[in-house]
C-alpha cells in the first residue's frame, strides 16, 4: 500500500477492462446501480408535503410536551390516591379479619358502614358529582349539578337531593331503608345521575323529550330516559351536513389509501381502498386524485397493463406533476408496444421544458420508441440533441451506444 | 450519472432557512440516498428523515460550515440507520428489500428491467460487505463519480486516506462481486 499523498485509484467505470476480467464484472453490475432512477420532482414535491405536516405538527410540540405532563401528573395523583386509600383501608380489612375467626364474606360499602356505626347517620350523598349524563345512551341535558346541602345529611324531611332523581340500579326494586327512620336512602358509589327537566334547566322540548322530574317520594322507583324518546328535531343545515360529510368521509378513504401507499409501502391495501372510494363515490371532484393514486399503486405492485388502462383515460396537463406522469404513460405505451402512441407523450413533456430530468427520460424514450418504429433518422437527430443537453445524463453511454452503431450501418 | 459539484452552488445567506435549503439541497439529498442506500431504503423517507433532522439543528448549524457537508453527514448517519432496520425486518422475516415502481425506471423493455435490477441489488449486497467507513467512500468516488478531493471537502477526511481506503474498498469490492455473481451463475 502506497502512504503516497498522490496515490489514486482508478475508477471501475469508465474504464476499458480486459473482457470477462473481475473488473470488467464489476464495472458492469456498477453501471447498473449507477443507472437506478433517483427521486423526481414529483417524489420531492410529496416528501416536501410530508415535510411541511411533520413540521407544522412540530411546532406544536410545547403543548404536547405540556399535555403529557400533565397526564402523567395527574395519572401520578390518582395512582397515590388510590394507593392511599388502599393503605388506609386495607389494615382495618386484616385487623378484623384476624380479630374474628369466622370468614368475613365481602361486604358492600353499606354493610360496612352498618358494622362500624350502626347509630350513625348513613352518608347518603357523596361529593359533587360530575357532568350528568343520561342513563341508557349517553345523552348528555342537563348541566352538573352539585349535591345540595341538605342532600348531605339525611333528615325526615328531604332524605335525598330535590334537585336530584336518584337510582340505584342494583338495588331495583329493594330500596334501601334508614335503620331508624324508615327513610329511603341510596349511598353515593351507587347512585346514577340522571337528567332532570325543571324550571331552571334549559332544556328546549324540540332537543329532548324526557320525563318529568322526579319527586323524592319517587326516587326509589327506576327513573330513565329511554333513548328512543330522545328526538332530535330536523335541523336547517341538514342537507349541507350531510354533503360534507360525504366529502369528509370520501377525503378520509383517499387520506387511507396515500397513506397505505406512502407509509404503509401497502399497496394492495391501497388498491382496496381505493376500490372502495369508487364503489361510493363516482365521478366527484377527488375521482383525478384517485386515479393517480390508483396509477402509483398498481405501478407498486408491477401491473403496468392495469396502470396504462388507467392513465389512457387520463387527460394530462403542462404541470409537473402531468410531466411526470405523461412520461410514465410514454414509458409504459412504449413496454407494451405501442410506440406511436408513447411519442406524442414524450413530445409533450420535451415541449415545455426541454433541459430537465423529466425531458432527459422522455427524450431517451423518445430515441427508443422511434428506434424501434424504424424512424432511424429522427432517433439519431434525437440522440445527438441529448448528448449536447445532457453530455454526463443518465443515459448518455447508453445514448452513445445508439449512435455509434448507427454511424456503423 | 449526474456529478456532484459541492463548490459549484453558491453558500446559503445565514441565517439558514428550511425552506431555502430544502429547494437548494433536496434533489442532492435524494441522490446521495439513493445511491448510499440502494434498494433496501426508502429514499423518500431518508430525505424526510434528513431535513428534519436538519430543522431541529438549524441553530447549531455554523455559518461558515457548508450545508452540503453538513446535510451528507446526516444523510450518511440517517441511511445507515435505515438499512440496519432493513436488515432487522430481514433477519426477522418480513419484507426485505423494497422494489421501486416499474414506471419510475427508464429501462424499456421489462426483462433489461429485471437484469438492471438483480444487478444493482448484487452491487449493495457487494457494498454491504465492505464495512460503513469504506462503503460511502466507495459510492461517492464509483457511483456519484466525485474526485478525491471533493470526497475529501464533503466528508471532512485526509485525502491520502481516502484514497487509501478506496483502494481497499476496490479491492474487496471486486473480489465480492467475482464471487457473487459466480454464485448467481452457477445457482441458474
Amino acid at each position: 500500500m502506497s502512504q503516497n499523498p498522490r496515490f489514486t485509484v482508478d475508477r471501475l467505470m469508465g474504464r476499458a477492462h480486459r473482457p470477462g476480467s473481475p473488473e470488467e464484472t464489476a464495472a458492469r453490475h456498477l453501471y447498473s446501480a449507477a443507472n437506478r432512477p433517483v427521486p423526481g420532482a414529483v417524489a420531492l414535491a410529496r416528501v416536501r408535503g410530508r415535510l411541511n405536516a411533520s413540521l407544522s405538527r412540530r411546532s406544536g410540540s410545547p403543548w404536547r410536551w405540556k399535555t403529557i405532563v400533565a397526564v402523567f401528573a395527574l395519572g401520578m395523583s390518582l395512582g397515590g390516591a388510590t394507593a392511599a386509600a388502599i393503605w388506609r383501608v386495607l389494615p382495618g380489612i386484616t385487623k378484623r379479619a384476624s380479630a374474628t375467626a369466622a370468614p368475613v364474606r365481602p361486604v358492600d360499602r353499606i354493610g360496612r358502614a352498618r358494622a362500624r356505626a350502626p347509630e350513625a347517620p348513613l352518608p347518603v350523598v357523596s361529593p359533587p358529582l360530575p357532568e350528568t349524563r343520561a342513563v341508557s345512551d349517553g345523552v348528555a341535558l342537563a348541566r352538573p349539578i352539585a349535591a345540595a346541602p341538605s342532600a348531605r345529611k339525611p333528615s325526615p324531611s328531604a332524605p335525598i337531593a330535590p334537585a336530584m332523581a336518584l337510582v340505584a340500579p342494583t338495588q331495583a326494586g329493594r330500596p334501601l331503608r334508614h335503620p331508624s327512620t324508615g327513610d329511603t336512602v341510596v349511598t353515593a358509589h351507587e347512585v346514577v345521575p340522571v337528567p332532570v327537566v325543571s324550571s331552571t334547566t334549559n332544556v328546549r322540548s324540540s332537543d329532548a323529550n324526557v320525563a318529568p322530574p322526579l319527586s323524592s317520594t319517587a326516587a326509589p322507583a327506576l327513573a330513565r330516559v329511554d333513548s328512543s324518546s330522545v328526538s332530535v328535531g330536523a335541523a336547517p343545515h341538514a342537507r349541507t351536513t350531510v354533503a360534507s360529510r360525504d366529502l369528509a368521509e370520501e377525503a378520509r378513504l383517499l387520506g387511507l389509501a396515500l397513506q397505505q401507499l406512502h407509509r404503509d409501502h401497502d399497496a394492495r391495501a391501497s388498491l382496496k381502498t381505493l376500490d372502495e372510494h369508487a364503489a361510493r363515490f363516482s365521478g366527484t371532484t377527488l375521482k383525478p386524485e384517485a386515479d393517480l393514486t390508483r396509477v402509483e399503486a398498481l405501478l407498486a405492485l408491477d401491473r403496468r397493463g392495469d396502470a396504462l388502462v388507467v392513465l389512457d383515460g387520463m387527460w394530462l396537463t403542462a404541470t409537473s406533476r402531468g410531466r411526470s406522469l405523461a412520461v410514465v404513460r410514454g414509458e409504459l405505451r412504449a413496454g407494451a408496444q405501442r410506440c406511436p402512441e408513447a411519442i406524442p407523450d414524450f413530445s409533450q413533456v420535451l415541449d415545455v421544458s426541454p433541459a430537465d430530468t423529466l425531458a432527459e427520460k422522455a427524450l431517451h424514450g423518445r430515441i427508443a420508441c422511434l428506434i424501434s418504429i424504424g424512424e432511424n433518422g429522427a432517433a439519431r437527430a434525437d440522440a445527438q440533441t441529448y448528448l449536447e443537453r445532457f453530455p454526463s445524463g443518465r443515459f448518455a453511454s447508453e445514448v452513445r451506444r445508439v449512435l455509434t452503431s448507427a454511424d456503423r450501418h | 450519472m449526474v456529478r456532484l459539484q459541492p463548490d459549484a452552488r453558491p453558500a446559503l445567506s445565514a441565517p439558514l432557512d428550511i425552506g431555502e435549503l430544502y429547494r437548494t439541497h433536496a434533489a442532492t439529498v435524494a441522490r446521495w440516498a439513493t445511491r448510499l442506500g440502494g434498494p433496501s431504503v426508502d429514499v423518500e423517507d431518508v430525505v424526510h428523515e434528513v431535513f428534519l433532522v436538519a430543522h431541529r439543528r438549524l441553530r447549531e448549524f455554523r455559518p461558515d460550515a457548508k450545508p452540503t457537508t453538513w446535510l451528507f453527514r446526516t444523510t450518511d448517519l440517517i441511511v445507515r440507520t435505515h438499512r440496519r432496520r432493513a436488515r432487522l425486518r430481514a433477519w426477522l422475516g418480513r419484507a426485505v428489500a423494497r422494489e421501486e415502481p416499474a414506471g419510475a425506471l427508464a429501462v424499456v423493455s421489462p426483462v433489461e428491467d429485471l437484469i438492471e435490477r438483480e444487478r444493482t441489488q448484487l452491487v449493495y449486497r457487494a457494498m454491504d460487505a465492505l464495512g460503513e467507513k469504506y462503503r460511502s467512500l466507495f459510492v461517492l468516488y464509483e457511483l456519484e463519480g466525485m474526485s478525491g478531493e471533493e470526497i475529501a471537502t464533503l466528508t471532512g477526511i485526509n485525502p491520502s486516506t481516502i484514497w487509501v481506503r478506496l483502494h481497499r474498498a476496490r479491492a474487496r469490492f471486486v473480489a465480492r462481486v467475482q464471487t457473487l455473481a459466480a454464485r448467481e451463475k452457477d445457482s441458474t
